[in-house]
Protein backbone atom coordinates (compact mmCIF):
# COMPACT_ATOMS: atom_id res chain seq x y z
CA UNK A 1 0.00 0.00 0.00
CA UNK A 2 1.32 2.87 -0.87
CA UNK A 3 1.45 6.04 1.63
CA UNK A 4 1.48 10.01 0.41
CA UNK A 5 4.22 11.09 3.19
CA UNK A 6 2.61 14.64 2.96
CA UNK A 7 -0.72 13.36 4.33
CA UNK A 8 -1.15 13.67 7.72
CA UNK A 9 -4.45 11.79 7.43
CA UNK A 10 -2.27 8.61 7.38
CA UNK A 11 -4.59 5.10 8.05
CA UNK A 12 -7.59 6.03 8.89
CA UNK A 13 -7.85 7.49 5.82
CA UNK A 14 -6.97 4.43 3.99
CA UNK A 15 -9.50 1.38 3.32
CA UNK A 16 -8.73 -0.52 -0.19
CA UNK A 17 -10.51 1.61 -3.05
CA UNK A 18 -10.57 4.81 -4.20
CA UNK A 19 -13.43 6.98 -3.19
CA UNK A 20 -14.52 8.32 -6.74
CA UNK A 21 -15.19 12.18 -6.59
CA UNK A 22 -18.27 12.71 -5.96
CA UNK A 23 -20.90 15.36 -6.61
CA UNK A 24 -22.98 16.96 -3.90
CA UNK A 25 -25.99 14.55 -3.78
CA UNK A 26 -23.80 11.88 -3.50
CA UNK A 27 -21.80 13.14 -1.15
CA UNK A 28 -24.87 13.62 1.23
CA UNK A 29 -25.80 10.12 0.50
CA UNK A 30 -22.99 8.86 1.88
CA UNK A 31 -22.48 11.07 4.57
CA UNK A 32 -26.30 10.16 5.83
CA UNK A 33 -25.14 6.34 5.89
CA UNK A 34 -21.46 6.43 6.91
CA UNK A 35 -21.62 9.28 9.64
CA UNK A 36 -25.15 10.37 10.81
CA UNK A 37 -25.22 7.43 12.26
CA UNK A 38 -22.30 8.31 14.88
CA UNK A 39 -23.81 11.51 15.79
CA UNK A 40 -25.25 10.24 19.32
CA UNK A 41 -21.96 8.55 20.45
CA UNK A 42 -19.80 11.66 18.58
CA UNK A 43 -22.18 14.39 20.80
CA UNK A 44 -21.20 12.03 23.62
CA UNK A 45 -17.47 12.51 23.01
CA UNK A 46 -18.20 15.91 22.69
CA UNK A 47 -18.88 16.03 25.90
CA UNK A 48 -16.28 15.20 26.82
CA UNK A 49 -13.89 18.03 25.60
CA UNK A 50 -16.53 20.60 26.15
CA UNK A 51 -18.35 19.61 29.50
CA UNK A 52 -21.34 21.65 28.60
CA UNK A 53 -24.20 20.27 26.42
CA UNK A 54 -24.89 23.71 24.48
CA UNK A 55 -20.98 23.80 23.05
CA UNK A 56 -21.06 20.22 22.67
CA UNK A 57 -23.93 20.47 20.15
CA UNK A 58 -22.03 23.01 18.27
CA UNK A 59 -18.57 21.13 18.65
CA UNK A 60 -20.36 18.36 17.01
CA UNK A 61 -22.28 20.56 13.82
CA UNK A 62 -19.32 21.88 13.26
CA UNK A 63 -17.21 18.95 13.26
CA UNK A 64 -19.66 16.80 11.13
CA UNK A 65 -19.41 19.90 8.67
CA UNK A 66 -15.84 19.85 8.18
CA UNK A 67 -16.00 16.17 8.32
CA UNK A 68 -18.65 16.33 5.15
CA UNK A 69 -16.46 18.57 3.25
CA UNK A 70 -13.35 16.54 3.88
CA UNK A 71 -15.16 12.95 3.00
CA UNK A 72 -14.08 12.52 -0.39
CA UNK A 73 -10.67 12.36 1.01
CA UNK A 74 -11.62 8.95 2.75
CA UNK A 75 -11.27 6.08 0.94
CA UNK A 76 -14.11 3.74 1.07
CA UNK A 77 -13.69 0.61 3.63
CA UNK A 78 -11.44 2.54 5.66
CA UNK A 79 -12.00 3.44 9.49
CA UNK A 80 -14.64 6.34 9.27
CA UNK A 81 -15.75 6.24 12.62
CA UNK A 82 -11.84 6.60 13.79
CA UNK A 83 -11.58 9.40 11.25
CA UNK A 84 -14.83 11.19 12.32
CA UNK A 85 -13.46 11.35 16.42
CA UNK A 86 -10.50 12.85 14.68
CA UNK A 87 -12.63 15.68 13.36
CA UNK A 88 -13.56 16.14 15.85
CA UNK A 89 -10.43 16.22 18.51
CA UNK A 90 -9.01 18.96 15.56
CA UNK A 91 -12.17 20.62 15.66
CA UNK A 92 -12.02 21.19 19.27
CA UNK A 93 -8.26 22.11 19.46
CA UNK A 94 -8.67 24.62 16.46
CA UNK A 95 -12.09 26.31 17.91
CA UNK A 96 -10.34 26.54 21.53
CA UNK A 97 -7.52 27.88 19.98
CA UNK A 98 -9.09 30.09 18.14
CA UNK A 99 -10.94 31.40 20.96
CA UNK A 100 -8.69 31.96 23.21
CA UNK A 101 -6.43 33.71 20.68
CA UNK A 102 -3.54 32.36 22.01
CA UNK A 103 -0.56 31.50 20.89
CA UNK A 104 -0.36 27.56 19.36
CA UNK A 105 2.83 26.19 21.71
CA UNK A 106 0.50 27.13 25.06
CA UNK A 107 -2.26 25.94 24.03
CA UNK A 108 -2.22 22.22 25.10
CA UNK A 109 -0.50 23.42 28.42
CA UNK A 110 -3.32 26.02 29.28
CA UNK A 111 -5.87 23.19 27.97
CA UNK A 112 -5.18 20.99 30.86
CA UNK A 113 -5.15 23.26 33.20
CA UNK A 114 -8.23 25.08 32.57
CA UNK A 115 -10.44 21.80 32.03
CA UNK A 116 -8.44 19.75 34.77
CA UNK A 117 -10.43 22.43 36.89
CA UNK A 118 -14.07 21.85 38.08
CA UNK A 119 -16.80 23.44 36.67
CA UNK A 120 -18.32 25.54 38.51
CA UNK A 121 -21.22 24.25 41.09
CA UNK A 122 -19.70 20.76 41.23
CA UNK A 123 -18.07 19.24 44.34
CA UNK A 124 -14.80 19.88 42.83
CA UNK A 125 -11.96 17.71 43.94
CA UNK A 126 -13.73 16.54 47.11
CA UNK A 127 -14.60 12.58 46.12
CA UNK A 128 -14.02 11.35 49.21
CA UNK A 129 -17.28 9.28 50.20
CA UNK A 130 -19.46 10.70 52.90
CA UNK A 131 -20.44 9.17 56.12
CA UNK A 132 -23.24 7.53 54.57
CA UNK A 133 -22.20 6.60 51.23
CA UNK A 134 -19.29 4.92 52.72
CA UNK A 135 -21.53 2.92 54.92
CA UNK A 136 -24.11 2.13 51.82
CA UNK A 137 -21.40 1.60 49.58
CA UNK A 138 -23.19 3.43 46.93
CA UNK A 139 -21.65 5.18 43.77
CA UNK A 140 -23.95 6.97 41.17
CA UNK A 141 -23.61 9.44 38.75
CA UNK A 142 -22.22 12.25 40.96
CA UNK A 143 -19.31 10.50 42.07
CA UNK A 144 -18.25 9.32 38.50
CA UNK A 145 -18.92 12.82 37.19
CA UNK A 146 -16.65 14.20 39.93
CA UNK A 147 -14.19 11.96 39.15
CA UNK A 148 -13.79 11.86 35.01
CA UNK A 149 -13.55 16.07 35.91
CA UNK A 150 -10.64 15.85 38.39
CA UNK A 151 -8.70 14.40 35.23
CA UNK A 152 -6.48 16.13 32.69
CA UNK A 153 -8.53 16.88 29.23
CA UNK A 154 -5.92 14.82 28.12
CA UNK A 155 -6.13 11.88 30.45
CA UNK A 156 -10.23 11.57 30.28
CA UNK A 157 -10.33 12.25 26.40
CA UNK A 158 -8.27 8.69 26.38
CA UNK A 159 -10.13 6.83 28.58
CA UNK A 160 -13.55 7.89 27.33
CA UNK A 161 -11.96 6.55 24.16
CA UNK A 162 -11.13 3.42 25.09
CA UNK A 163 -13.37 2.20 27.71
CA UNK A 164 -16.61 3.58 26.47
CA UNK A 165 -15.67 3.81 22.78
CA UNK A 166 -13.37 0.43 22.69
CA UNK A 167 -11.04 2.17 20.82
CA UNK A 168 -7.46 0.24 20.40
CA UNK A 169 -4.39 2.04 21.27
CA UNK A 170 -3.24 2.48 17.71
CA UNK A 171 -6.45 4.33 16.72
CA UNK A 172 -6.46 6.45 20.03
CA UNK A 173 -2.97 7.74 19.11
CA UNK A 174 -4.80 8.68 15.40
CA UNK A 175 -7.42 10.43 16.93
CA UNK A 176 -5.80 12.51 19.32
CA UNK A 177 -2.62 12.61 16.80
CA UNK A 178 0.11 11.48 19.44
CA UNK A 179 1.97 8.58 19.86
CA UNK A 180 0.71 5.03 21.00
CA UNK A 181 3.13 5.55 23.77
CA UNK A 182 1.46 8.70 25.04
CA UNK A 183 -1.93 7.61 24.94
CA UNK A 184 -0.54 4.55 27.40
CA UNK A 185 0.59 7.19 30.06
CA UNK A 186 -2.01 9.17 29.62
CA UNK A 187 -4.57 5.93 30.03
CA UNK A 188 -2.60 4.38 32.64
CA UNK A 189 -2.37 7.99 34.97
CA UNK A 190 -6.22 8.95 33.97
CA UNK A 191 -7.30 5.13 35.28
CA UNK A 192 -5.09 5.44 38.33
CA UNK A 193 -6.95 8.57 39.12
CA UNK A 194 -10.63 7.04 39.00
CA UNK A 195 -9.28 3.81 40.31
CA UNK A 196 -8.28 5.74 43.38
CA UNK A 197 -11.84 7.99 43.57
CA UNK A 198 -13.78 5.25 42.39
CA UNK A 199 -12.07 2.01 43.65
CA UNK A 200 -13.43 2.25 47.60
CA UNK A 201 -16.84 2.39 46.56
CA UNK A 202 -16.97 -0.38 44.08
CA UNK A 203 -14.67 -2.46 46.32
CA UNK A 204 -17.22 -1.98 49.41
CA UNK A 205 -19.88 -3.01 47.21
CA UNK A 206 -17.60 -6.06 45.91
CA UNK A 207 -17.20 -6.63 49.66
CA UNK A 208 -21.11 -6.31 51.00
CA UNK A 209 -21.63 -8.93 48.10
CA UNK A 210 -19.88 -11.36 49.47
CA UNK A 211 -21.02 -10.73 52.77
CA UNK A 212 -18.11 -10.07 54.36
CA UNK A 213 -19.81 -6.96 56.35
CA UNK B 1 3.73 -20.30 59.71
CA UNK B 2 3.20 -17.16 59.27
CA UNK B 3 6.94 -16.77 58.03
CA UNK B 4 5.79 -18.80 55.45
CA UNK B 5 3.35 -16.94 54.56
CA UNK B 6 5.15 -13.45 54.78
CA UNK B 7 7.58 -14.88 52.26
CA UNK B 8 5.37 -15.76 49.99
CA UNK B 9 3.37 -12.65 50.03
CA UNK B 10 6.72 -11.34 49.50
CA UNK B 11 7.39 -13.41 45.97
CA UNK B 12 3.88 -12.26 45.38
CA UNK B 13 3.60 -8.72 45.51
CA UNK B 14 6.18 -8.89 43.02
CA UNK B 15 4.89 -10.96 40.73
CA UNK B 16 1.81 -8.91 40.87
CA UNK B 17 3.42 -5.49 40.72
CA UNK B 18 5.24 -6.73 37.11
CA UNK B 19 1.31 -7.39 35.97
CA UNK B 20 -0.14 -4.15 36.74
CA UNK B 21 0.81 -2.98 33.12
CA UNK B 22 -0.55 -6.21 31.52
CA UNK B 23 -3.63 -6.20 32.87
CA UNK B 24 -4.54 -3.14 31.98
CA UNK B 25 -3.91 -4.20 28.61
CA UNK B 26 -5.68 -7.56 28.91
CA UNK B 27 -8.98 -5.14 29.80
CA UNK B 28 -7.75 -3.18 26.57
CA UNK B 29 -8.40 -6.09 24.67
CA UNK B 30 -4.03 -4.94 23.58
CA UNK B 31 -2.28 -8.51 25.25
CA UNK B 32 -1.98 -11.48 22.69
CA UNK B 33 -3.41 -15.03 23.28
CA UNK B 34 -0.26 -15.97 25.39
CA UNK B 35 -0.34 -13.24 27.23
CA UNK B 36 -3.86 -13.48 28.32
CA UNK B 37 -3.69 -17.13 29.13
CA UNK B 38 -0.21 -16.40 31.50
CA UNK B 39 -2.63 -14.04 33.19
CA UNK B 40 -5.56 -15.79 33.42
CA UNK B 41 -3.58 -18.77 34.95
CA UNK B 42 -2.08 -15.94 37.50
CA UNK B 43 -5.54 -15.07 38.27
CA UNK B 44 -6.87 -18.69 39.05
CA UNK B 45 -4.21 -18.25 41.92
CA UNK B 46 -4.08 -14.89 42.58
CA UNK B 47 -7.35 -13.32 44.07
CA UNK B 48 -5.86 -9.78 44.48
CA UNK B 49 -5.16 -9.54 40.68
CA UNK B 50 -8.73 -11.57 39.84
CA UNK B 51 -10.14 -8.96 41.96
CA UNK B 52 -8.21 -5.90 40.91
CA UNK B 53 -9.51 -7.02 37.27
CA UNK B 54 -12.61 -6.80 38.40
CA UNK B 55 -13.17 -3.69 39.86
CA UNK B 56 -11.63 -2.01 37.01
CA UNK B 57 -14.11 -4.20 35.07
CA UNK B 58 -16.67 -2.17 37.27
CA UNK B 59 -15.06 1.08 37.34
CA UNK B 60 -15.31 0.80 33.42
CA UNK B 61 -18.85 -0.43 33.67
CA UNK B 62 -19.48 2.83 35.51
CA UNK B 63 -18.07 4.98 32.85
CA UNK B 64 -20.38 4.03 30.09
CA UNK B 65 -23.00 4.26 31.92
CA UNK B 66 -22.07 8.01 32.63
CA UNK B 67 -21.22 8.82 29.71
CA UNK B 68 -24.25 7.15 27.28
CA UNK B 69 -25.41 10.73 26.71
CA UNK B 70 -27.77 10.66 23.63
CA UNK B 71 -28.06 13.94 21.68
CA UNK B 72 -30.49 15.89 21.32
CA UNK B 73 -33.47 14.66 18.71
CA UNK B 74 -32.96 17.17 16.87
CA UNK B 75 -29.29 17.46 16.42
CA UNK B 76 -28.78 15.33 13.49
CA UNK B 77 -31.54 17.46 11.53
CA UNK B 78 -29.10 20.70 12.44
CA UNK B 79 -26.30 18.40 10.88
CA UNK B 80 -28.42 17.96 7.38
CA UNK B 81 -29.57 21.78 7.42
CA UNK B 82 -25.91 22.80 7.57
CA UNK B 83 -24.39 20.23 5.00
CA UNK B 84 -26.93 21.94 1.92
CA UNK B 85 -24.37 24.82 2.35
CA UNK B 86 -21.17 23.37 3.45
CA UNK B 87 -19.49 22.84 0.00
CA UNK B 88 -20.00 26.53 -1.07
CA UNK B 89 -18.99 27.76 2.20
CA UNK B 90 -15.71 25.94 1.73
CA UNK B 91 -14.82 27.06 -1.89
CA UNK B 92 -16.03 30.54 -0.94
CA UNK B 93 -13.71 30.58 2.57
CA UNK B 94 -10.55 29.29 0.66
Amino acid sequence: MERDPDDRADTLLRGGTVRRELDHEGRVRAFEAEALPHVDRLYAAALRYTRSPSDAEDLVQEAMTTAFRSLHQVEEGSNVRAWLYRVLHTTFLSQYRRSQRRPLEDATEDLEQVTSRPPPGTPGSNTAPSAEQTALGAVGPDEVRAALAALTEEQRVAVYLADVEGFAYREIAEIMETPVGTVMSRLHRGRAALRAALGPYVERERMVERGER
Amino acid sequence: MSQVAGADGGAHAHRCGDLAERIERYLDGELDAAGIAQLRTHMADCFPCAEEVEVREQIRALLRAECAELAPVDLVARVRARLATAVDEGTTRG
